[in-house]
Parts: C-alpha cells; sequence; structure tokens
C-alpha cells in the first residue's frame, strides 16, 4: 500500500516539523519591546510579543507556562530565544529547561541583567543570529501519519455547514485513517452534541470528561445569566435554514469527521493518541487555535463563511470557505474555494480531495495565504482577570 | 461563468446515507422536481410546498413524532406529520436538545 509523504523537518525527539521557525518568545509582556527589536534586526526570526506573564493567579500561570512551553516546543519551530525581565511568574530558565526536552537548542535572556532594554536587544540579536545558523535546513519525506492537524471555524455561515465543514470532515477522516492527529476544539459549539459526540469516545472515562468540559462551559455563562442553549440557534441561523441547536452544532463538528474520539485534552495540553482528539477551549478562533499550537498541531485548516484573515506565528493556515462571494472578494485571504458544492456543482468528496492535496502541499513547504501576507496574531484563552 | 452554465448543477446536497433529509442550494417553489446529490450520487424528488434556498426538504414521509436525521444524526423530531418533499424547519420540527442533554418532555412529542 502505497504510504502518503509530506517533506518536513526531522526533529531531534522524533517529532516532525513542516516550517523551520526560530522563535523569540517574551515569558512577559515587559520583554515585548526588546523582542520586537531582536525581530527588526533578525527578520528571519519570529518575534512574538504578547500581554500574558504576569498578574495571573496560580492556575492560570500553570495554564499560560504550559501554551508557551508548548508554543517552543511544537516542532515547527527550530530553535527558540526566551527573553523574560527578571521578575515575572514564568523564568526563562524554566521554560528553557522543559523546551530543551525536545532537543531543539534554546537560548535565554534577562533585561535586568543585561542592563538596559537597548543592550538587551543587542545582545538578544547576538544570540538570535547564532540560533539562526543552528537551523538545520535538511527536509525529508516522512509519513503523513506524523501530522497533527488543528481545525477552526470562524465567521460561519449558510456556507459553512453545508459545504466547508462537511468537506474538511473528509480530510480529517482520511488523516485519522492513515495514522495521523486531528485536534477538534470550540466546546461551546458541541452543545446539542454532547451525547452523540460521548458515544464515541473510545472509554467511558473519556466520554465523562467529555461531558464534564461541555456542562462547565454551559454552567459558566448560565453563571453570568446567558443562555446558549436558548440562544441557539440565532434568528439569522434560522431565517438561512437551521432549525434546531443540534443542526447548527453538527454543522459545526462535522469538520472533524466520523472516527472514535481517541483522547480529550485540556487547553494547550498534547493529546496522548494519534487519531481524532477533543481540546478543551473557547470558540473565540484566536485562543481555539493558539491552544492548538501549544498542543503541537502543524497545520491549521480553518473553514470561513463570512472571510475571517487571521493566522498564526508557526503554522500554516488554509483557509477554506464554500462562500462564492466570499471565495472572490477576499481571493487573497482564501487558499481553497469548496463554493462548487454550494452552487450544486461538486461533491463533498471532490471538494475534500482538493482540500486533501492542499493540507499535503502546505505541510511540504507551500506557503498559505496567512503566512504570504504575514499574520502572526496570538492568544491565549485566560480563566481569570489579572491580580 | 460560461463553464459553470455548462456543467450540470444540482438543487440540493444531502449530507450522509442516513439521512431523511435534503437541503436546498437555490431557492424551489412548490412542485418543482429537484435532483439532490449525496458524494457522486443524484436522486430526484417533487417538492410538495416552497423551500427556501440553505432550508431542508423532507426526503421520505416521517410520522408526527418522527426522527429527522442529517449528517447522519438526529436534528430533531417531527411535530407534525411531514410528507415527501415537504419543507422542514421549526414549524414542524422541535430539538431533543433544547434544554441541556437531558431528554425535556416539553420539547418531545408524546
Amino acid at each position: 500500500m502505497l504510504t502518503t509523504l509530506i517533506r518536513g523537518f526531522i526533529r531531534s525527539d522524533g517529532q516532525i516539523g513542516v516550517r523551520n521557525h526560530l522563535l523569540v518568545l517574551p515569558t512577559v509582556f515587559c520583554a515585548n519591546r526588546v523582542v520586537v527589536g531582536i525581530g527588526d534586526q533578525v527578520p528571519d526570526a519570529i518575534a512574538l510579543p504578547h500581554p500574558y506573564g504576569c498578574g495571573h493567579l496560580q492556575p492560570e500561570k500553570e495554564r499560560i507556562a504550559r501554551v508557551l512551553s508548548g508554543l517552543g516546543q511544537n516542532p515547527n519551530v527550530g530553535a527558540v530565544l526566551l527573553v523574560g525581565l527578571g521578575c515575572q511568574q514564568i523564568s526563562p530558565e524554566t521554560l528553557a529547561e522543559e523546551i530543551a526536552t525536545t532537543g531543539k537548542p534554546v537560548e535565554c535572556l534577562t533585561i535586568q541583567e543585561e542592563g538596559d532594554t537597548l543592550s538587551a536587544i543587542a545582545k538578544g540579536v547576538g544570540l538570535a543570529s547564532c540560533l539562526l545558523t543552528a537551523l538545520n535546513p535538511k527536509k525529508e519525506a516522512v509519513p503523513v501519519d506524523r501530522l497533527m492537524m488543528g481545525l477552526q471555524c470562524g465567521g460561519s455561515d449558510y456556507s459553512s455547514g453545508l459545504a466547508a465543514n462537511p468537506a474538511v470532515g473528509r480530510v480529517s477522516d482520511r488523516l485519522v485513517n492513515a495514522g495521523g492527529t486531528v485536534l477538534l476544539s470550540e466546546v461551546a459549539e458541541f452543545l446539542g452534541t454532547e451525547d452523540l459526540l460521548a458515544k464515541r469516545c473510545r472509554t467511558p472515562k473519556l466520554a465523562e470528561k467529555l461531558y464534564r468540559l461541555i456542562h462547565s462551559v454551559e454552567d459558566l455563562a448560565q453563571s453570568v445569566g446567558v443562555d446558549i442553549r436558548g440562544a441557539q440557534p440565532g434568528p439569522g441561523n434560522m431565517k438561512g435554514g437551521l432549525s434546531t441547536i443540534e443542526e447548527k452544532s453538527l454543522g459545526g463538528i462535522s469538520k472533524g469527521g466520523s472516527t472514535i474520539i481517541q483522547d480529550v485534552v485540556a487547553y494547550g495540553e498534547r493529546p496522548a493518541s494519534k487519531g481524532l482528539c477533543i481540546m478543551d477551549g473557547p470558540g473565540q478562533d484566536l485562543e481555539s487555535v493558539s491552544g492548538m499550537l501549544a498542543a503541537g498541531a502543524q497545520v491549521i485548516v480553518f473553514t470561513t463563511g463570512r472571510g475571517t484573515p487571521i493566522g498564526t506565528p508557526i503554522a500554516p493556515v488554509i483557509k477554506v470557505t464554500g462562500n462564492p462571494q466570499t471565495a472572490k472578494r477576499m481571493r487573497l485571504n482564501i487558499d481553497i474555494d469548496v463554493s462548487p458544492v454550494v452552487t450544486g456543482l461538486e461533491s463533498l468528496d471532490e471538494a475534500g480531495a482538493r482540500i486533501w492535496e492542499t493540507l499535503l502541499a502546505a505541510a511540504s513547504g507551500h506557503q498559505t495565504k496567512t503566512e504570504i501576507l504575514g499574520h502572526r496574531e496570538f492568544a491565549i484563552a485566560r480563566l481569570y482577570p489579572s491580580v | 461563468m460560461l463553464e459553470e452554465d455548462r456543467q450540470q448543477r444540482v438543487d440540493g446536497v444531502i449530507l450522509h446515507s442516513e439521512d431523511n433529509v435534503g437541503t436546498l442550494l437555490r431557492h424551489g417553489q412548490e412542485g418543482d422536481v429537484i435532483t439532490l446529490m449525496r458524494d457522486k450520487e443524484t436522486q430526484a424528488l417533487t417538492l410538495v410546498t416552497k423551500v427556501p434556498l440553505g432550508h431542508k426538504c423532507a426526503l421520505e414521509r416521517v410520522p408526527s413524532g418522527g426522527e429527522v436525521r442529517k449528517y447522519g444524526e438526529i436534528i430533531g423530531y417531527a411535530s407534525s406529520v411531514i410528507e415527501l418533499g415537504e419543507h422542514v424547519h421549526t414549524h414542524n420540527l422541535v430539538s431533543g436538545k433544547a434544554r441541556g442533554d437531558v431528554d425535556n418532555p416539553d420539547t418531545r412529542l408524546h
């Protein structure tokens, strides 16, 4: 039997990267300007300023640390420069130790030790430049089972549940059957399908875990007087043809395909199994996708009806739309147009086959629109207000 | 544009082999004979009511209280008899999940 291959970077720990990034990452927002300053002088680096790293209650601090660590460990990252301030909740050295378990080169820089921010930038430019030379450019053919694909839908409209999501579902099944991993999240959008998802879990324990995730989202909303379930489908949805919450949610989860759910993990946590896995997380596109990067996803497949342009700093995002107007209007931001399904010219299998080919190409180095246009959005789903 | 006109267009899509509703890809009028596609297979039926774009039509007669299936799963229950080719929406379809994952008798037809 022929094995589908992609061309990727083989890391020391055996993981496969589909990109080879040098990540310059602050451990606290105070280091943002230094990180950006380093990136200005080392344009091949991915400088990633963010607003986290201080003022977090302990459970949230653990989450932030887990996500930053996961980001550094993601196999698309070939080397990491961590920049801290000196006083902060997450020490660069601790993070560096974790990230270094993957075998990739990691350096640390602390602003208060260097003196001032200009000295820190100068030191950082030196460190980053050295790390760049340490990046191994060699790519090899590897089986597609080494791929973890994160799924997201954003800016959904009538075409999402009819075309884009079911077509992506074909791709999910195909990747799982080839031995790969698919991450499905956006737990609030499971409401109405919790029983059928629970039935698809590999073990009763996973089913229980999944129910807990779904109930806690619903409870949280209710605690502030919001009835998510009662408000779905919304008036616009109903006008567009959606009749029940199950129908709407099924349209969303169809992108995950039909296989058994092998694991249920926390936000930003790497699954222990291959196959279809559910990650806790919000429907909010950016936080969801960022969590998937921390969990190890090398590629994101993102369906959009109305047209959402966001990308990620370290992974290609393949944008799929089934809306013919969006496909035309936003063709610079859209990678695959599956609107022939809604204009009655293409079957879902055919659309899925085209998405599959694009997935293999992107995984082998072909740049997606988000990468070409420089989209590097990033956000971590928080738990509490700052203290 | 020209190429699209030359190809055969279907009027609706069926998402799964176990579905008993199809979804219209264009506005359908009462009496229209439409073709629905499920992967490579097509089937035809006559609409007995108007069915707007994006809305569902029944692929078989569904008794009152019967299951309505889309994506291979139950999306709700018929609140009255639904005829083959009839518009299926909030006027004749009720959710089984509208008030939590516990079966709520108010939302089921007795």
